[in-house]
C-alpha cells in the first residue's frame, strides 16, 4: 500500500535530513560536550557519527530487501502481525514524543533569549501549525521548502568565521588529558542525534532514483559531522571549557562577535535562520509520524492524521519536560540510550531477522 | 481550502502585529553605562547612566552643554539583582540593557569580591559578553555623572579610551573564563576622574581616564599597579604599540626616546626536576622619535649600542613587574597556570589545588631582543652645529 504519491530526488533528501539532525544539536550539544569531553570536544562528532553510518546502512539494507515499504510495512512481515503492529505503535509514539521534545527545546530557547514576554504556547503552536501545513502538502512540498530553508539555515553558519580573530588554538590543549574515555562519553551524546538518521526509512521508498540512496545518506552524515565539528571547534577555541556552564554556548559565542565595532548583533540573524532549520526538523518528524499512523491503521490518506497528531505532539511538549535543567539532563542522560535503542538497535534486530529469513528462503 | 486560507489570514493579524515583545523607542530607557558600588550595611547600589534621546535632536537650537545628554539613576538592594529591581521602580520606562557595554565597580566592592555581581551579569540574557569592566578609584557612580566636553556621554568616552590600548582591556567574558579557568586571577583597568586644567570648565565637565591596573586574586582585588607599571605589564601581555621607551646611553646625561612599532611575545613553560620555569621572550622593533643627546645616529655602532640599552631597560622593568605580580600580589594574570596545564597536564594535576602557593615559586627568565628600525628622518641631533655632534 502506497500512501505517499510524491517522489523526491536524493539531493532533496540530503537537504531534508541535514537540518533534521543539526537544528537541535547545535543548540546545546556543545555544552554537554564541554562538560563530558573538555578540551577534546572538537573530535566527538567524528566518533559519534559512526552511529549515523550504522543506522543508515541498516535502514538501507532493509529498504533493499523490502523496496517501496516503510518500517511499518516490513516489520509486520518480519516479526508477525501482532509484534509488527506493536513495533509500529511504538514508532508512532516515539516520533510523537520526540517531536514534542524538539518543540519544547525550540520554545524554551526562543522564550528565554528572543521573545521573553511572548507566551510559549504562541511560539510552539505557530511553528507546529506551519509545519503541519507543509506536511499536509505532502513529501514533495516539505522537500521543496527544505531546499530554501536548509540553504538559508546553513549559510548563516559562515557568521562564525567572524570569530577567527578571537580564536585561541591553545584551548585545544592538552589533548586526551584524562585519557580516551571522556571523548567516548561525548561521542555517546552525539550518537543519539546521529541515530535520528533512522527517519530516512520513511524517505528511501519515495526517492525517484532509489539506487543512490545509501551514498547520499552517507554524504549527509559527513556534512552533519563537519558542521558539528566546526561549531564545537569555535565554541572550544573562543570560550573554552566554560561552555559547559552555558545552556546555549553557540548563541553565546555569536553574541560576542564584534568585528571592527561594526559587525555585531548577529544572534538575531542566527536565531531567525535556526527557526527555519527547526521547521524542517519538525515537519520531517511530523511527516514520519503521520505516515506511520495512517499506514498502521490502513487509512488511505495520511493528511487527515496531521492536525490531530500535531495537537497530540503539542501536549507531549508540555507533559514531559518542565524546565531547561530537566531538558539538559534528559539530553545528557536519557536520550542517548532512548534514541539509539528505538532507532538503531531495534532496526538492527529487524535486519538480522530479515537476513536470516532471506537465507532460509534462498536455501529452499 | 479557501476557508483554511481565511483562517490563516485572520490568525496572522494576531501574530504579525508584534504582540508581546514589541517595544517602541519611547517605552525604553536606554542604559549606556552602569556603576556598581557597595554602600552602608553591605548593600549593593547600582547606578545607571540613561540616554536622553531628546537632547540630541534639539542640537540645532543650541543645547546647554552643562546638562548633558544623559542622567543618572540608582537602585539599592541586598544583592545586585534586588538593586536592579529597585532601580526599575525609579524609572518610568523599561530598562534596556542591550547598549550597555560599560560596567564600573567601586574599589571598595572590588576589594570585597565581585563574583556575585559577575554571576548576575553573566546569567542575565541582556548584558553582552564583550562589555568592558573597570574598577573606579573613587565611588563608581561619580564616573557616570561626568559630562565629557567632546563625547556625548562619559560611557562613550571610556569606551573610546579602552580601544587605544593604554590600559588593560578586560571583558565580562574574560572574567568569567579566567576565574573559572586555571589561573584564577584577573586584572581590570582602574579609572579616575581627569582633573581638567581649564578653569572655565566646571568640575563635572570631565571624563574618566585610565589610571593603572587593579589586580585580583580570585574575585577580590588585592592591589594596584600604577600607570608606569601598567605599561610594563602590557609589554608582558602584548607589545605596547603607542607607548614610549627611553634609554640613557653610557656617559650621557640626556636620553634617547624610542617608540616600539612591532613585536612578538612568547611564553615557554618548562619543568625540569621539580623546578618550574617560565621563559618569556620578547622581540621588539622600535623607531627613534627623539634624540636629546649629541650622538650621531648615522653611526651603526651607536645604534647597536642603543639596542643593547633597550634590552637592558626592558629586562629590568619587566623583571620587576613580574616579581611584583608573583611575590607581592600572588596573582597569575599572565596565565602561567593555563600554559603549564597545556604542556604538562600530569604535573599540573598535582599542583592544581594549591597553585596559589606554587605560583610564586615559578622561576621566570626574561629574554629581550630589540632592533632599531628607523631613526626618524635625520641622523645627527637637529638644530645643532655639525662639529658639536659626538661621532662615538
Amino acid at each position: 500500500m502506497m500512501i505517499e504519491k510524491g517522489r523526491i530526488s536524493t539531493g532533496q533528501m540530503e537537504l531534508l535530513i541535514i537540518p533534521t539532525i543539526i537544528s537541535t544539536a547545535i543548540l546545546s550539544i556543545s555544552s554537554i560536550d564541554a562538560r563530558l569531553a573538555g578540551h577534546d570536544m572538537w573530535m566527538t562528532p567524528i566518533l559519534g557519527s559512526s552511529a549515523g553510518f550504522l543506522t543508515v546502512y541498516i535502514v538501507w539494507k532493509l529498504h533493499e530487501l523490502y523496496p517501496g515499504q516503510t518500517p511499518i510495512g516490513y516489520s509486520q512481515k518480519l516479526i508477525g502481525k501482532v509484534a509488527g503492529s506493536l513495533f509500529g505503535l511504538l514508532l508512532i509514539l516515539f516520533f510523537s514524543h520526540n517531536t514534542g521534545i524538539i518543540i519544547r527545546e525550540y520554545t524554551g530557547f526562543i522564550k528565554s533569549n528572543v521573545l521573553l514576554q511572548t507566551p510559549s504556547i504562541v511560539i510552539s503552536l505557530s511553528l507546529l501549525l506551519v509545519a503541519a501545513l507543509a506536511v499536509r502538502g505532502g513529501l514533495e512540498v516539505i522537500a521543496r521548502t527544505a531546499v530554501i530553508c536548509t540553504f538559508l539555515f546553513l549559510s548563516t553558519s559562515i557568521v562564525l568565521l567572524l570569530l577567527i580573530p578571537e580564536v585561541e588554538l591553545g584551548n585545544v590543549l592538552p589533548t586526551f588529558e584524562n585519557g580516551f574515555i571522556p571523548v567516548l562519553k561525548g561521542a555517546f551524546i552525539h550518537q543519539s542525534w546521529f541515530s535520528e538518521f533512522f527517519i530516512l526509512a520513511f524517505i528511501f521508498p519515495f526517492l525517484n532514483n532509489t539506487k543512490k540512496g545509501l551514498k547520499s545518506g552517507f554524504r549527509a552524515i559527513l556534512v552533519v559531522m563537519f558542521i558539528l565539528c566546526y561549531v564545537n571547534f569555535f565554541v572550544l577555541t573562543t570560550i573554552g571549557v566554560v561552555a559547559g556552564d552555558l545552556y546555549y554556548p553557540v548563541y553565546a559565542i555569536v553574541k560576542s562577535i564584534s568585528l571592527a565595532e561594526f559587525f555585531e548583533n548577529f544572534e538575531i540573524l542566527i536565531t531567525a535562520s535556526w527557526v527555519l532549520g527547526n521547521f524542517v526538523k519538525i515537519a520531517m518528524f511530523l511527516y514520519a509520524a503521520s505516515l506511520a499512523l495512517a499506514e498502521l491503521f490502513r487509512i488511505n490518506d495520511y493528511r487527515v492524521m496531521v492536525l490531530p497528531l500535531s495537537l497530540f505532539i503539542f501536549f507531549f511538549s508540555y507533559w514531559d519536560i518542565s524546565n531547561v535543567v530537566e531538558l539538559v539532563n534528559y539530553m545528557g542522560q536519557i536520550q542517548p540510550f532512548y534514541l539509539i535503542s528505538v532507532q538503531t538497535v531495534i532496526p538492527l534486530f529487524l535486519l538480522l531477522i530479515a537476513l536470516l529469513k532471506k537465507k532460509r528462503s534462498d536455501n529452499n | 481550502m479557501r476557508k483554511m486560507i481565511l483562517v490563516m489570514l485572520l490568525l496572522s493579524i494576531v501574530l504579525l502585529s508584534g504582540c508581546w515583545d514589541r517595544y517602541e523607542l519611547q517605552d525604553l530607557a536606554i542604559i549606556t553605562a552602569a556603576a556598581i558600588d557597595v554602600v552602608e550595611d553591605e548593600q549593593i547600589r547600582i547606578s545607571v547612566q540613561i540616554f536622553i534621546p531628546r537632547a540630541i535632536t534639539s542640537g540645532e537650537t543650541g543645547e546647554d552643554p552643562s546638562t548633558g545628554s544623559t542622567f543618572v539613576r540608582e537602585g539599592v538592594g541586598k544583592s545586585l539583582a534586588q538593586a536592579v529591581a529597585d532601580l526599575q521602580t525609579n524609572i518610568p520606562r523599561k530598562l534596556f540593557w542591550g547598549q550597555c557595554r560599560i560596567f564600573i565597580f567601586g574599589k571598595e566592592l572590588a576589594e570585597m569580591g565581585i563574583q556575585k555581581e559577575i554571576d548576575f551579569l553573566v546569567r542575565h540574557p541582556s548584558p553582552r559578553g564583550i562589555s568592558n569592566l573597570y574598577v573606579s578609584q573613587e565611588e563608581a557612580k561619580r564616573m557616570l555623572e561626568l559630562i565629557p566636553p567632546l563625547e556625548r556621554y562619559s560611557g562613550e568616552a571610556l569606551r573610546k579610551l579602552s580601544q587605544q590600548e593604554i590600559g588593560i582591556d578586560t571583558t565580562l567574558k574574560d572574567v568569567d573564563v579566567k576565574l573559572a579557568g586555571d589561573s584564577q586571577s584577573i586584572a581590570l583597568p582602574i579609572i579616575k576622574v581627569l582633573v581638567s586644567p581649564e578653569e572655565s570648565r566646571q568640575g563635572n565637565q570631565s571624563i574618566p581616564v585610565i589610571d593603572g591596573t587593579a589586580v585580583f586574586q580570585r574575585d577580590k582585588m588585592v592591589g594596584a599597579l600604577n600607570m608606569e607599571e601598567t605599561s610594563w605589564l602590557l609589554w608582558l601581555i602584548r607589545t605596547l604599540k603607542n607607548g614610549t621607551i627611553s634609554v640613557m646611553p653610557k656617559g650621557n646625561e640626556e636620553e634617547v626616546v624610542m617608540m616600539p612599532i612591532s613585536g612578538n611575545v612568547k611564553f615557554n613553560p618548562h619543568i625540569s626536576k621539580n623546578t618550574w620555569n617560565m621563559t618569556f621572550s620578547l622581540e621588539v622593533e622600535a623607531n627613534v622619535i627623539q634624540n636629546e643627546t649629541l650622538l650621531n645616529l648615522h653611526n651603526e655602532n651607536t645604534v647597536k649600542q642603543f639596542e643593547k640599552e633597550i634590552e637592558k631597560v626592558l629586562k629590568e622593568n619587566l623583571t620587576q613587574t613580574m616579581e611584583k605580580l608573583q611575590q607581592e600580589f600572588h596573582t597569575d594574570i599572565l596565565d602561567f597556570g593555563k600554559r603549564f596545564h597545556r604542556k604538562y597536564p600530569d604535573e599540573w594535576k598535582k599542583v592544581k589545588n594549591n597553585w596559589v602557593e606554587k605560583y610564586p615559586e615559578v622561576n621566570v627568565t626574561i629574554h629581550v631582543n630589540a632592533k632599531i628600525n628607523k631613526t626618524g628622518d635625520i641622523g645627527p641631533p637637529a638644530a645643532i652645529p655639525r662639529d658639536w655632534v659626538e661621532e662615538q
